[in-house]
């Protein structure tokens, strides 16, 4: 409690008003609120911040990339990384940095990719006059511009190191050719002065493959979901960053912390998830719980709608599949099922657990497939109008976390209890599922 | 000195390559040099080295060259690293402006250079380095360029015929010029790319004449310092600890490994809490069977559908059962065991097979006992649990 009321006193009038929480977008937030949301994250964003500052002040340079699903909090971490390095007085002295959005891309070439660096640039550091010479890049051949350009870019630099901040580095790769990704490690291994900071979803073959020449390039660093506890101290977090000190001292109680598992049971511990959740509880609204989640479901859908536009048509198929299954089943079941061979749906679910869509077990002889996100099923539910039959499902949720101090359904490590956990869900569920499964 | 796994290192922490850096030097006194060696082992840091430590009197050029795309740009990057040396004398600044007004230019910096077109830069090559020969001052002229294969791979695919007159013309300028030297190196062997270019015709052997040196793994001491000096940088380097020493011994004195190692050590929940033996054995098992590849073993495996071809099944069969062998094992036996599944190969072909699988750097013979094994047991590890489903020994049980 004493800890409460401390940061309570610290907030100041106005965050207690209204505290912006960006579900989507954690880079427009104030760095104190994202700093003040940090959970698990700590020792990663300050060996993070560490090595850039290494790189700085000496010839070794270290690069990162951070990998996770969306909503796990990569542009939380890139955000307060950005934060911390340019507050540091060795980076404003020696370094410049380019925060490369991952709204940002669209770049198909070596040069693009240096004259967006150079915009980026310009649009940091105005006083370094960049536009005035990129003009004449226009006049130029493709050759020469591009060896203009990154003239342009080593002068700006001089003796100072460039931190490239870069979000989506999957997406930037994809569009870069092999060759283009090579002039780029060129350019860095010639000009040791270049530090990349970067993030994607999932890994993917410019940097796994042998072939290509970022491969063993980055110090790789998976973001891993938070944990039951880690939700409960986010979940404080926020709620005291509002000044809501009566939800803080719930949340910690065992009511507020059996209603919080019934979340992190469908949620899965993915932070996005748990700052969507926050915007729509009260004391009240927490107890109830109903409410809350069923906000949260309708605000996720964009999030999840999201995702599976990333897909590939057949890796859509068989999510779709799975929503509708509700339970894990084998490759063969989604193979007859999705009307692909089972060659081609065994490498189709390797991509989605690569992606943390799906998620396997063992059970004897055969592999289970799950969705790896009970709630990227329950969002699609919603969609179906299928809320009424939801809500019941997530009182008997709060019922069986308020009985006891544990998940209703321990998983992963108990698969049986995965089973149990679709069939419960089935009881409630299938009448209308079966009106509407389009491939069983 | 901070872990940096797969980063540059400052020069003074590359560590245990001395001894290495004279025996090229020695070496290139003589001849030009490939370095070769499986990938992450640290060549561009031996590079790195090299000219920061060359004799007095080398002038040495260091260049990533795989954003290169033909000749001509190549060409045109040499005429760069050379132009502050050559500048001083009239002949080569009248041939640089010549260039120029005949075939355009490109800045560079504060040059302006000819823009070489295909017809143009073996001429231009060989005048290039006319006047290197010409140039007094120039005792020894020394280009090391890394990732050369690649560039190689890029012109070939452009222009395959281009790629094997540059490898030709590079030959033949070592033959004509006692002052210069080069030392190639890269990611992938360039045996492999020559080999696609024999496919398309080729028939020479454009680096017979250079000495093939090995980037080996550290010596167990250097391994050790090196561990050492990370220990330290986290906190648990103790005096008289045997941790060091371990940590080298388990990942087979490979620096890139050893930065692995110590990074998993460092992500702990709390990095400074004691290691026992045991909690390094899982801490390096846990990392050959991530299904993330975070050390980047799983390229063993996959590559061999580009270099084996064909062969890959039954290259893939040989290495299975050598890493099934609790020993190593004669290289009659491991031929027989692989033969089992393949027994239309002939005896030859299966020889030649071991042999590439040696220069791959997969296996390694004894050199007492002939007897042979998996050269990493990182990799060998690797192999059972992803290829044969065995469990990896720790300290106390099976995992």
């Amino acid at each position: 409690m004493k800890k409460i009321h401390a940061i309570t006193e610290a907030i100041s009038p106005l965050a207690k008003k209204a505290l912006y929480l960006s579900h989507f977008t954690p880079s427009m937030m104030p760095p104190e609120t994202l700093q003040a949301m940090l959970v698990q994250r700590g020792p990663l964003l300050q060996r993070t911040v560490d090595s850039v500052v290494h790189s700085v002040e000496t010839a070794a340079k270290h690069h990162h990339l951070f990998v996770g699903p969306r909503g796990i909090g990569k542009t939380h971490l890139i955000s307060l990384i950005h934060h911390q390095i340019s507050q540091n007085p060795a980076v404003q002295s020696k370094a410049l940095i380019a925060w490369m959005r991952e709204e940002e891309w669209g770049v198909t070439s070596f040069m693009e990719l240096v004259l967006r660096m150079l915009r980026t640039l310009d649009q940091t550091y105005p006083e370094l006059g960049i536009d005035t010479q990129t003009q004449a890049l226009y006049e130029l051949s493709m050759a020469q511009a591009e060896e203009q350009a990154t003239q342009i870019l080593l002068q700006t630099l001089g003796d100072k190191t460039l931190v490239i901040l870069l979000e989506n580095l999957d997406d930037l790769f994809d569009q870069l050719k092999p060759t283009s990704q090579k002039q780029l490690r060129a350019l860095i291994q010639n000009h040791p002065q270049f530090v990349l900071v970067a993030t994607t979803p999932s890994l993917f073959t410019a940097v796994t493959s042998q072939n290509s020449p970022f491969y063993g390039f980055f110090d790789i660093d998976p973001l891993e979901e938070l944990s039951f506890e880690e939700v409960v101290e986010l979940l404080e977090k926020i709620a005291l960053e509002r000044g809501d000190t009566g939800l803080a001292t719930f949340i910690q109680s065992t009511e507020g912390r059996a209603r919080i598992r019934a979340v992190h049971h469908l949620a899965e511990g993915n932070p996005r998830i748990y700052i969507i959740f926050a915007q729509f509880i009260t004391q009240e609204a927490l107890d109830e719980l109903v409410q809350a989640f069923m906000h949260t479901l309708d605000a996720l859908t964009p999030h999840y709608q999201g995702r599976m536009k990333a897909l590939s048509g057949q890796q859509r198929k068989i999510v779709e599949y799975l929503v509708h299954y509700r339970g894990a089943a084998t490759v063969k079941q989604i193979a007859q099922s999705c009307f692909i061979t089972q060659q081609v749906c065994s490498g189709q679910l390797k991509q989605l657990r690569d992606k943390r869509v799906v998620r396997a077990f063992a059970r004897g002889r055969e592999s289970y497939y799950e969705l790896a996100e009970p709630l990227m099923r329950l969002c699609m539910e919603v969609k179906q109008q299928r809320g009424e039959a939801l809500a019941k499902f997530v009182v008997l949720l709060r019922e069986r976390c308020a009985q006891t101090d544990a998940a209703p359904w321990p998983r992963p490590q108990n698969h049986t209890s995965v089973l149990a956990m679709a069939c419960e869900e089935r009881k409630l569920l299938e009448p209308m599922a079966s009106v509407s499964h389009p491939m069983k | 000195m901070k872990i940096n796994p797969g980063g540059t290192l400052a020069l003074e922490d590359i560590v245990g390559r001395d001894a290495l850096v004279k025996d090229i030097c020695a070496r290139l006194d003589l001849q030009s040099v490939i370095l070769v060696a499986e990938r992450r082992m640290g060549k561009t840091h031996v590079l790195a080295k090299l000219s920061a430590e060359a004799p007095n009197g080398w002038v040495v050029f260091r260049r990533d060259v795989e954003g290169v795309r033909s000749a001509a740009e190549f060409v045109q990057k040499i005429v760069a690293d050379l132009h502050p040396h050559l500048d001083k004398t009239t002949q080569f600044r009248d041939w640089v402006h010549t260039m120029v007004t005949e075939l355009s230019g490109t800045k560079v910096g504060p040059l302006t250079l000819p823009n070489f077109q295909s017809k143009h830069w073996k001429q231009a090559l060989c005048d290039t380095f006319d006047h290197v020969q010409d140039a007094k001052d120039l005792d020894r002229v020394v280009f090391l360029w890394d990732e050369i294969p690649w560039m190689i791979q890029n012109i070939a695919r452009a222009d395959a015929q281009e790629a094997m007159e540059l490898l030709d013309v590079l030959r033949a300028l070592r033959q004509q010029h006692a002052k210069l030297r080069m030392v190639f190196t890269g990611s992938i062997g360039l045996h492999h790319i020559v080999r696609q270019l024999k496919a398309q015709g080729y028939t020479n052997a454009p680096t017979n004449d250079m000495a093939a040196i090995e980037v080996a793994p550290l010596e167990a001491p250097d391994a050790t310092g090196l561990a050492n000096k990370l220990l330290k940088e986290i906190g648990l380097g103790a005096e008289g600890s045997t941790t060091a020493a371990d940590i080298a011994h388990e990942v087979d004195g490979v620096p890139y490994y050893i930065h692995h190692v110590l990074s998993d050590i460092a992500k702990r929940p709390d990095p400074k809490a004691p290691l026992t033996r045991s909690d390094l054995h899982r801490i390096v098992r846990t990392a050959i069977q991530s299904a993330h590849d975070t050390w980047n073993l799983k390229h063993f495996e996959e590559r061999t559908q580009d270099y084996y071809g064909v062969q890959r099944d039954a290259c893939l069969a040989m290495l299975d059962g050598i890493a099934a062998a609790p020993t190593s094992l004669e290289v009659q036996t491991a031929i027989n065991g692989a033969k089992a599944s393949f027994p239309n190969i002939k005896q030859n072909d299966w020889i030649e097979l071991v042999r590439l699988l040696e220069r791959d750097y997969y296996l390694l013979r004894d050199p007492d006992t002939g007897q042979l094994g998996f050269k990493f047991s990182v990799l060998k590890r690797w192999w059972q649990w992803h290829r044969l489903s065995q469990p990896i020994m720790v300290e106390g049980g099976v995992s």
